[in-house]
């Protein structure tokens, strides 16, 4: 990302919530560019108590990049950006939730720090058709490939459309894995004044970057932090086919009626979406390809939600759907403990298996909890709060549970008790260099029983005084270690090589532990 | 996968493939698409042409039996923008011409007589326009997620309202872009950050940056819709309209939904005047409905809140510090009741024959628009029973009460103790309805009737005459339409009838399409009318000789 000097003086407070005591510690340093060292001018800076929402100072750098915080004693996050770019300092790549907090007090010299801003980058491209005529709406679809609560994820990112001249554009791209597919109808395949085209539709065959037929053929696209790349892409026609749905038994539904393709990864690769407004409704060139229909609507109050896998190959294809509603999940939480009452909320959660996006709903005081419609798919159960309780035992009724996985499908009405356990631990201590605690690695707390439940495994990128502190560690055994570079740290096979080397630890229920554990430079993912 | 040039050939081939299969004669049909704007071929208009077979059996009479199916033939120009159908019988061709950012004249379709081979058939489209543009703050630096609209207005019932046509986002360039505009007047705002409501859960939502905002602000830098510069797109055009706000504190509401439903989207709008505002990013407990707006600057605003069929609405003024502790009730729709009494109707005597007289109900409808100058949903009344009438499904909000009446002239309108015809913008509470709305007509009133004398060059002159009240406790001006001779010379004839008694104002209007002629500052602009006494039951003939153009 370029950046250019705005000629601002010296930094301005901008707000100041703080700070009025005698003991005051000098946190200040240079916010630069990543990429290029240079200074990063004007940026945006707020100052945070770790593990709190409350800005206690905030700051515009100036033209030079330079920032100065006088702060009390305590841990705090440093901030830099914007709502829809926010970085944290010390953060290293640009997966969420890491950083390095600023352990501020006696003894700590805060007083250089250097930011390193990420710069984004962009994607953008044009897309024509064979004539080199531009294609305007063609859908453009961006699939990551990143490591996303220490597993490597290969999800959709963002859509776009294109305009009229064919452009689309990615902006604000974090550096990092993609990968591109390209669908769209051509303009002249939809039925002009209403009369029937007396010839086969036309389509458009999805392309995937460079310019492959198939997902098996896509290849990735690296982005490197701050560039600019461009992707073209030239949409072919095919002979198209007409996909006729209907419902096996009349009932008013509205809401949404896609066509879903194999995608790259666990993404699906859309081919198109209409609104359905019940009845007989037609899917007008459709190109060749295996794909799932898809209804997502509403009958009355109740979402509802068919499925129905089809093959395409050039001739009209009929498809009838029974929508039945989505599934409801409802239950109890228990304490384990009832003695312990929590301070706040505890959230019942489902935590999708292939994206790692949760749903989550407060527990009443009752216990009973209830996710009225949900997605189908493929989630965890969890319990999250800010009291650190965790779900030591789970009841599935009324759905596949299988390794820790509800399988939620249409017309399930599921039933799940849980309990909330309190018996966690702390895990705290130095990673280090030699004798020299390290900023900026990352501890890693793997269960000694590999499991395939990716929570299961934790990591914390040391502080500024290259500490680490694992807060609420479900009672177990784990194996501790620390690593330079970030890896997939809740993949088995990842973290494999470095657990001979690991120390063993015993969490014991609030037992309290500190270790000084060597960061190992084994070479590592990111 | 077809290899490139085989692919385009196979379009080429099943479009001459449908022309083929329709051949029914010797004939040929072909001509040029043309850019209506710059007369320039156009390469790779898509051309239609649909006919009607009939067929003439030689066992009958001669007489042609009844069309069978259109028989429909496609085909794309070339680069020289001709185009060309062979093996046509004679008969009706309906052409048809498209391509994206155009539009056709004549609707799209012209109907060809073809008797014999022809090659000079000439087909216009009008190239759509572009409004692109950047978003820069006072910094001159590019804002990427500001909200862009393009609004236009239109006249509906004698008052100015907005609407919003094209709603777009900058991107990270801090750059926007509209195509696919029709030509027209347009006034572009940078109205605030997008952002949308989204729905946590827990204690705390999620915190942003959202330390500064922007008061909306329009190209040309006007802060309002009055002081915008306007952009007029012609065919084909693209207009820059670069926009620079002014960064500065921003601030947060909130408070709560009452008659919230847990876990339902919910949408926030902030309305500041006339005018609305985006709310950036509104965040909502999805368990409790606890809220919170961000991305606020100093100002006074309605905050909306709409959550499925409900809605609600407060005033909030924000003066250098957050707001806290608000509510927001959400409420369906209600009916609002009306009633309306004519007086002096004849005598109800039914004879064979003759029908019964109509209920006072049908001699009048109450309509409600939205109050605020912006484009929103309009309301009706229906007959209920008796003098009742209802109107359904209204919103909550602040809506102007107007009346029309057939063969009669409302004489009074309250709701409650509002007398309606002074202050017409009635106040839908959440949760209840007002007092209903009680109109009392008289059957009757006065008429005016005329000419207006003009010139005009234009082919298809529109003359309009105002009538304008000069009393109070009237249903407001009245705008007619006077019809002229085609030829655009000589005297267009006007007649408006059921007219309160009072002395008007008569003006005409040539060829003008913005007629604000319920807001004051328009009527006090005019100059030149004819004075005019009405009389219950009286009929005067005017002449205008003055038009306003």
């Amino acid at each position: 990302m370029k950046r250019r000097s705005s000629g601002i003086a010296a930094a301005a407070l901008v707000a100041t919530a703080c700070c009025h005591a005698a003991d005051l510690y000098r946190v200040s340093g240079v916010v630069v560019d990543a990429e290029t060292g240079a200074p990063h001018p004007r940026a945006r800076l707020a100052v945070m108590p770790t593990g709190t929402p409350v800005v206690v100072a905030r700051q515009i750098a100036g033209a030079d990049g330079l920032f100065s915080f006088d702060l009390p004693q305590g841990k705090y996050d440093l901030r830099s950006g914007d709502s829809d770019d926010p970085q944290v300092y010390g953060r290293k790549t640009s997966a969420l939730g890491l950083g390095s907090s600023l352990i501020v007090g006696p003894g700590q010299d805060n007083s250089k720090l250097v930011f390193r801003w990420i710069p984004r980058g962009a994607i953008s491209g044009r897309i024509v058709d064979e004539a080199g005529e531009p294609v305007e709406s063609a859908l453009i679809q961006l699939v990551r490939s990143h490591i996303v609560s220490g597993r490597r994820v290969t999800v959709t990112a963002a859509w776009r459309r294109s305009e009229d001249r064919g452009e689309y554009r990615f902006g604000l791209v974090p550096g990092s894995t993609y990968y591109l597919a390209v669908t769209g109808t051509p303009w002249y395949a939809e039925e002009p004044l209403g009369f029937q085209v007396a010839t086969p539709p036309f389509a458009y065959a999805t392309v995937y970057y460079p310019n492959s037929s198939e997902p098996a053929g896509a290849a990735p696209l690296v982005l490197k932090p701050g560039a600019e790349v461009r992707a073209d892409f030239t949409l072919r026609t095919v002979p198209g086919a007409t996909v006729t749905v209907e419902l096996e038994s009349p009932q008013p539904i509205t809401g949404n009626l896609g066509l879903v393709a194999d995608g790259i990864g666990a993404s699906d690769g859309f081919e198109r979406q209409e609104r359905f407004t019940g009845g007989r409704q037609r899917l007008e060139a459709v190109p060749p390809g295996h794909y799932q229909v898809r209804l997502a609507g509403t009958s009355g109050e109740t979402s509802v939600g068919a499925k129905s896998t089809i093959d395409v190959n050039g001739s009209g294809v009929a498809v009838k759907l029974s929508p039945k509603p989505y599934p409801s999940v409802g239950g109890t939480v228990r304490l384990k403990n009832p003695g312990a009452k929590p301070k706040g909320s505890i959230l019942a959660s489902l935590v999708s298996e292939e994206g790692g996006g949760a749903l989550s709903t407060a527990v009443r005081a009752d216990g009973a909890f209830s996710f009225p419609s949900v997605l189908p798919g493929k989630y965890r159960l969890a319990i999250r709060g800010k009291d650190g309780y965790f779900a030591s035992d789970v009841h599935v009724d009324g759905a596949p549970y299988v390794n820790g996985v509800l399988e939620l499908t249409e017309g399930q009405a599921v039933t799940v008790r849980m309990v909330a356990s309190d018996e966690t631990g702390r895990v705290g201590g130095f990673a280090m260099s030699g004798e020299q605690p390290v900023m900026g690695a990352f501890a890693v707390l793997a269960p000694a029983v590999e499991t395939g439940d990716w929570q299961a495994y934790h990591c914390f990128q040391t502080d500024s005084d290259g500490s680490y502190d694992f807060q609420n560690i479900p009672a177990g055994d784990y194996l501790l270690f620390a690593v330079e570079d970030l890896i997939e740290y809740a993949n088995p096979k990842a973290v494999e090589p470095y657990l001979s080397s690991a120390k063993p630890l015993r969490v014991e229920p609030h037992g309290s532990y500190s270790e000084r554990i060597p960061v190992v430079n084994l070479a590592g993912g990111r | 996968m077809l290899p490139h040039s085989k692919a385009y050939s196979f379009v080429t081939f099943l479009l001459l493939a449908a022309a083929a299969r329709g051949a029914d004669g010797d004939l040929s049909l072909g001509g040029v698409v043309v850019n209506s704007r710059t007369g320039e071929p156009v390469n790779r208009a898509l051309v239609q042409i649909v006919r009607y077979q009939t067929a003439v059996s030689p066992a009958q009479d001669g007489r042609p039996r009844a069309p069978r199916s259109p028989l429909t033939s496609m085909t794309f120009t070339d680069a020289s923008g001709r185009f060309r159908f062979d093996a046509l019988a004679a008969g009706n061709c309906l052409v048809s011409v498209q391509k994206p950012q155009f539009v056709a004249e004549d609707r799209g379709q012209n109907l060809v007589e073809l008797t014999a081979s022809r090659d000079d058939l000439t087909l216009k489209i009008t190239p759509l326009g572009v409004i692109t543009g950047k978003v820069t703050d006072q910094n001159g630096e590019p804002k990427r997620g500001v909200n862009v609209v393009a609004l236009s207005t239109q006249i509906v019932d004698g008052l100015r309202q907005t609407q919003t046509d094209r709603n777009v986002t900058t991107d990270d360039r801090g750059i926007y872009r509209m195509w696919n505009v029709s030509p027209g007047k347009y006034v572009i705002k940078a109205a605030g950050w997008s952002g949308g409501t989204f729905l946590y859960a827990g204690d705390s939502q999620p915190q942003f940056f959202a330390d500064e905002s922007f008061k909306p602000v329009y190209f040309g830098g006007g802060k309002s819709l009055d002081s915008a510069a306007a952009i007029r797109i012609e065919p084909g055009t693209e207009a820059t309209a670069d926009v620079a706000i002014q960064l500065e504190p921003a601030f947060k509401i909130r408070g709560s939904l009452a008659n919230f439903v847990p876990r339902r989207t919910v949408k926030f709008e902030l309305l500041s005047g006339d005018e609305d505002v985006s709310a950036g990013r509104a965040g909502v407990n999805g368990d409790t409905g606890r809220f919170e707006v961000q991305f606020v600057a100093d100002g006074s605003y309605i905050v909306r809140a709409t959550q499925g069929q409900t809605s609600g609405e407060l005033p909030v003024t924000v003066s250098g510090a957050d707001v806290s502790g608000v509510t927001v009730s959400l409420a369906g729709s209600v009916e609002v009741k009306g009633r309306v009494t004519v007086t002096n109707l004849p005598p109800d005597t039914p004879s064979a024959g003759r029908p019964a007289r109509r209920p006072n109900r049908q001699f009048c409808m109450l309509s409600l628009y939205p109050g605020r100058g912006r484009a929103g949903r309009a309301y009706s009344s229906r007959p209920g029973a008796g003098e009742e009438i209802a109107i359904s499904d209204v919103m909550p909000g602040v809506y102007r009460v107007a009346a029309q009446c057939f063969g009669a002239y409302v004489q009074s309108m309250f709701s409650g103790n509002q007398d309606l015809l002074t202050n017409p913008l009635l106040t839908v509470p959440p949760e209840g309805t007002p007092p209903p709305i009680e109109v009392i007509a008289k059957l009757g009133g006065g008429a005016i009737h005329g000419t207006v004398s003009f010139s005009s060059p234009s082919k298809r002159p529109v003359v309009r005459v105002l009538l304008a009240p000069q009393f109070q406790g009237s249903t407001g001006p009245v705008l007619t339409q006077a019809f002229a001779p085609e030829d655009g010379s000589g005297a267009a004839q006007f007649n408006a009838a059921s007219l309160a008694p009072g002395i008007y104002a008569v003006y005409a209007f040539l060829d003008q399409a913005d007629i604000e002629y319920r807001n004051p500052q328009f009527l006090r602009s005019l100059s030149g009318g004819v004075g005019v006494q009405v009389d219950d039951g009286g009929d005067k003939e005017i002449q205008i000789t003055d038009v306003i153009r």
